[in-house]
């Protein structure tokens, strides 16, 4: 009797011990896109597959990149005013999407800014607020509706002289989805992908979700919320991200097509998820853009992506249909 | 299977080493101070907030609930939280467990009437966070 209650004891004490440690994911980061990127991955492939995944990166970069003037989007801002331009089956769909996203969202996300993005600066040593006359022509010559696509011929054509494409507010997400996609190819079958903040998630994490903090815009390196997805991306734009400051005022990089300046809806953080980090992304710089109320109404259209948006009091408004933990 | 007297002594002193090594631990889970205590607030057995406690210095009060399903007033304040008062409850078993953080008590505290569950965390990662939208 007493052994058996000493093995009880003992049964009892190392129980713990006794779980069997799963194996262990494949983590790597890199730089691309402007940011780091970074996976974690598990899966029989997962190290195979990320290799194939971070070279994708790349490609994507060279090719949607509106500041390397190797890359094919570089090209198409040169000459597309001139004449109609020849692209790839890639590039010419994310302009296609891009449009598309211009359009459902009445320009509050709009690919066409390029020209108002290259004025201010921002991310550039000659960031500064633009002259009036410049802003002035820049904003006349923007706007989704002088870009022409032809899908027959994969071409592009611009009407206006000066208009531009900046696909910054798509590509990352583009790129995230592309992961994806290349990941469960692969046979992975558990993963989460951090670029620069975008998040996008495979799988449910053996059931438990992936909590994913949302980062408190005036109070940086804290966050504000959590929230627990499944198999879904979850991107942010706040106006902390990038920015700079001119006497005394603060200037981030999200635009506003309306009126040339940086958004000043009301609204500092929006975070979307959704399905498509793509579209998570686009919608995140709408949203930033519109406002509380235009965005929520907005969103009411999209009942499958969820929101999160906080204004300059720090109120959080969030859709119904996500699961999140405030912080105070 | 007999076991001697020498045996026996043997194993009642293992079992009461076992037994005391887990007192020990139990006592330094449950009641060991916490640095920069963090409370998470369920509802209805869903967590529905998570508060830095020790972030306020002068007193913070909110609500949690409804008219409906009965509000608890909680107060926050120098790394302890407690609830002050909850409408409609003759038993006032929440409002009773007193304050619960850094002093130490890390005991629950819990309304039944209004399924309110107050737990205090605290260590790294506390939010187990898989990672950060921003």
């Amino acid at each position: 009797m007493k052994v058996k209650i000493l093995f009880l004891s003992l049964v009892f004490l190392l129980s713990g011990c006794n779980k069997s440690s799963p194996p262990e994911p494949v983590s790597r980061t890199d730089f691309a896109l402007g940011t780091f990127v970074s996976a974690r991955v598990h899966g029989e492939n997962a190290e195979s597959a990320l290799d194939e995944v971070f070279a994708r990166l790349f490609e994507i970069e060279q090719l949607a990149s509106a500041k390397n003037p190797d890359s094919e989007l570089f090209y198409v801002n040169q000459n597309a005013y001139e004449r109609e331009v020849t692209v790839s089956e890639e590039l010419f769909y994310l302009l296609e999407t891009g449009l598309f996203y211009s359009s459902l969202t009445d320009g509050a996300f709009d690919i066409t800014l390029g020209s108002i993005v290259e004025l201010w600066g921002i991310g550039t040593e000659n960031v500064a607020v633009p002259d009036a006359e410049e802003l002035a022509e820049a904003l006349e010559n923007s706007g989704f509706r002088y870009l022409v696509l032809n899908e027959n011929e994969l071409s592009v054509r611009f009407w206006k002289e000066g208009l531009r494409i900046d696909l910054g507010a798509l590509a990352k997400g583009y790129a995230a989805d592309e992961m994806k996609r290349i990941l469960l190819e692969n046979g992975v079958t558990n993963a989460i992908l951090d670029l620069g903040g975008d998040i996008i998630t495979i799988s449910d994490n053996d059931g438990k979700g992936w909590r994913i903090g949302i980062a408190d815009p005036r109070n940086l390196g804290e966050i504000c919320a959590i929230v627990r997805v499944s198999d879904k991306a979850v991107v942010t734009s706040g106006d902390y991200e990038r920015f700079f400051v001119q006497d005394g005022v603060d200037y981030h990089h999200i635009f506003d097509s309306a009126t040339g300046f940086p958004a000043d809806s009301g609204i500092i953080s929006v975070t979307v998820i959704a399905e498509s980090a793509m579209l998570a992304d686009a919608l995140s710089t709408a949203f930033f853009v519109m406002g509380v109320e235009r965005a929520i109404e907005f969103a009411r259209t999209m009942p499958e992506i969820g929101y999160i948006l906080i204004d300059r009091d720090m109120n959080i408004y969030n859709s119904e249909n996500i699961e999140i933990e405030i912080i105070r | 299977m007999k076991l001697s007297g020498k045996k026996n002594i043997v194993c009642y002193c293992i079992i009461a080493v076992i037994f005391a090594a887990s007192l020990v631990v139990w006592y330094f889970i449950y009641n060991a101070e916490i640095e920069n205590p963090v409370a998470k607030i369920y509802k209805n057995g869903v967590l529905i907030e998570i508060i830095n406690i020790s972030d306020y210095d002068l007193r913070f009060s909110f609500t949690v609930g409804t008219p409906e399903t009965g509000i608890n007033e909680i107060k926050v304040k120098n790394g302890e939280i407690w609830v002050g008062g909850i409408t409609d409850c003759l038993v006032q078993t929440c409002v009773k467990t007193g304050h619960i953080g850094s002093n130490g008590r890390t005991i629950p505290i819990i309304c039944v009437p209004n399924r309110l569950e107050i737990r205090i965390v605290g260590g790294e990662n506390i939010h187990e966070l898989d990672a950060v939208a921003r």
